[in-house]
């Protein structure tokens, strides 16, 4: 609901006087935030511009000799940089639009050098180099594009590097646990970028939500050989600073330590569900497997409930319900006997929803005195 | 002001000096010549770049299981293809002028230098590594090597494209 319609239905409760809605609306219109729709707009034509400069060195121009490439290079990048530093005490979409080029713009140098010089990448080295270029700069933006981005940028490195064997992959792992772990970070002196740590939360428990209990559901549906325990214990510690993190953060939300014993919830039921196959030969496990898929992301909803992300939730929930489902399918094979199953099942679901909110009704009125 | 003038300068400069850093080892170092195969052409052309294998003229690899760090001596003739005048484990590495150092994976030797950007106009000319081809690599003393140009039948690649080119 907008503030517009807020203050009205206020108004017309008598919670506050007319007046008194007008002096609200005057303040949060002199604090507004910048227009997110209109930024979502400027970061397409960022994102179009960019890709088009590196189209353009991809097309590695024969006639044009390296040192004019090089040069214009500099000129362009320099001259967003100046933007940007000019801009950089009047927050609005010309900072945000200059700061995002100019991150963008250094990936393209990092290519343009490379091409010109023949130099041999296997792949995630480049995208290293240039998140560590890219980093100062994006830690001052305030729009969610320059965050996004470098979190992006970031997930595919770890992809790259994790998957090019020899015992990468839980190094990888462990790192989208450090990250998670930055984004649930609101510790005093550790000043970081709202938008960084909000990014950061996001790509985050991503990660360990969808990117973990996918890998997990793989792992307990096939009789693979267990790895080495000690793997196991880098993303235990990855879970042991995240949950730690969260524990100790200053919370930030209404329902601070709900929200907090959700996130831990859902790291270590995550960890569990993931290392479980690592440690112990466990065979074909398809059902005890989708057990544990429920039961993270029933801790991710739980966490989303508390930071009131209701679009969240509706997400994790569809999630929920498509794993649920195709349980079903696996166990049951045929389609009568799993249309049956589900029947039965969500008027179970729907009968103990039922209760519970009887229940929790009856309770809250038993609190505050017997009322209904 | 100052966050942000350094958050942009450092960047800048950094990507300033390993361009300046990567024209002074294009334009000094040994300048050798070495043949070039391909061995998988699904490898061949990837975007617009060529990828090729070294031919060395002798195993560089014992191993095809193991990963390791190989170095390979060169003895470069005044004109001509370089050969190789000694290759095994780094550590054990003569004192060789020519020499470059690589890490062998799959029984297969890689030193950084097995990449060749070409205009994308040359596509149609350019589906396998032609016969005959060579690279021209700078060495710049301290085993990194970097790739000058590629000859095919003794011509710079580019003049050679330009005369294969096929017309449309």
């Amino acid at each position: 609901m907008s503030l517009q319609k807020q203050l009205q239905a206020w108004v017309g409760a008598g919670l506050i006087t007319a007046p008194q809605g007008e002096a609200i609306a005057a303040f949060e219109k002199r604090a507004a935030r910048p227009p997110w729709a209109l930024y979502g707009v400027a970061g397409i034509g960022v994102t179009a511009l960019v890709a088009g400069v590196i189209s353009l060195i991809a097309a590695n121009w024969d006639g044009i000799p390296a040192a004019v490439k090089l040069g214009l290079f500099f000129l362009m990048e320099g001259g967003v940089g100046a933007l940007f530093v000019r801009q950089q005490a009047q927050p609005g979409m010309r900072r945000e639009v200059a700061l995002t080029l100019f991150m963008l713009f250094i990936l393209a140098g990092i290519g343009l050098i490379a091409q010109i010089f023949n130099i041999h990448s296997n792949g995630w080295s480049g995208l290293l180099f240039w998140l560590a270029l890219s980093l100062p700069v994006t830690l001052m933006a305030e729009s969610r594009l320059a965050a996004n981005a470098w979190f992006a940028g970031l997930a595919t490195m770890l992809t790259i590097w994790g998957t090019s064997g020899g015992g990468k992959a839980q190094v990888a792992v462990t790192a989208g646990y450090a990250v998670a772990a930055v984004g649930l970070a609101h510790l005093p002196g550790l000043r970081l970028n709202e938008a960084f740590k909000r990014a950061a939360l996001n790509w985050g428990m991503t990660f360990v939500v969808f990117g973990l209990t996918l890998a997990a559901s793989v792992a307990w549906s096939i009789d693979a050989p267990a790895e080495v325990r000690a793997h196991a214990a880098l993303p235990w510690a990855g879970c042991a600073l995240a949950a730690g993190i969260a524990l100790l953060a200053t919370p930030p939300y209404a329902q601070a330590r709900r929200w907090r014993l959700a996130i831990v919830a859902t790291l270590v039921s995550a960890t569990a569900f993931y290392t479980l196959p690592l440690l112990v030969p466990l065979g074909e496990q398809p059902i005890g497997g989708a057990v544990c898929f429920l039961i993270v992301w029933s801790c991710a909803g739980v966490a989303a409930v508390a930071a009131e992300r209701q679009r969240l939730f509706d997400v994790i929930s569809f999630f929920i319900a498509a794993r649920f489902v195709a349980i079903y399918f696996e166990v049951l094979g045929t389609l009568a006997a799993t249309g049956i199953g589900l029947i039965v099942s969500g008027l179970v679901i729907l009968g103990a929803v039922t209760v519970w909110y009887r229940f929790r009704r009856k309770v809250a009125a038993l609190a505050v005195g017997g009322r209904a | 002001m100052m966050r942000a003038a350094l958050a942009v300068a450092i960047p800048l400069l950094t990507l300033a000096s390993w361009a300046g850093y990567r024209a002074i080892v294009a334009n000094s170092g040994q300048l050798i010549e070495l043949p070039i195969i391909g061995y998988d052409p699904r490898d061949l052309l990837s975007g617009h770049y060529l990828t090729y294998q070294i031919d060395y003229g002798t195993p560089v690899c014992p191993d095809p299981t193991a990963v390791a760090d190989r170095c390979v001596c060169f003895t470069v003739p005044k004109t001509g293809k370089a050969s190789v005048q000694w290759q095994g484990e780094c550590g054990l590495r003569p004192d060789c002028g020519a020499w470059i150092e690589g890490t062998c994976e799959n029984g297969r030797f890689t030193a950084g230098v097995e990449r060749f950007y070409f205009s994308e106009a040359y596509t149609g000319a350019l589906a396998v590594v032609p016969p005959e081809a060579t690279a021209l690599l700078r060495l710049n003393g301290f085993g990194a090597g970097q790739v000058q140009a590629l000859k095919v039948e003794g011509k710079p690649l580019d003049q050679w494209l330009k005369e294969h080119q096929q017309t449309p």
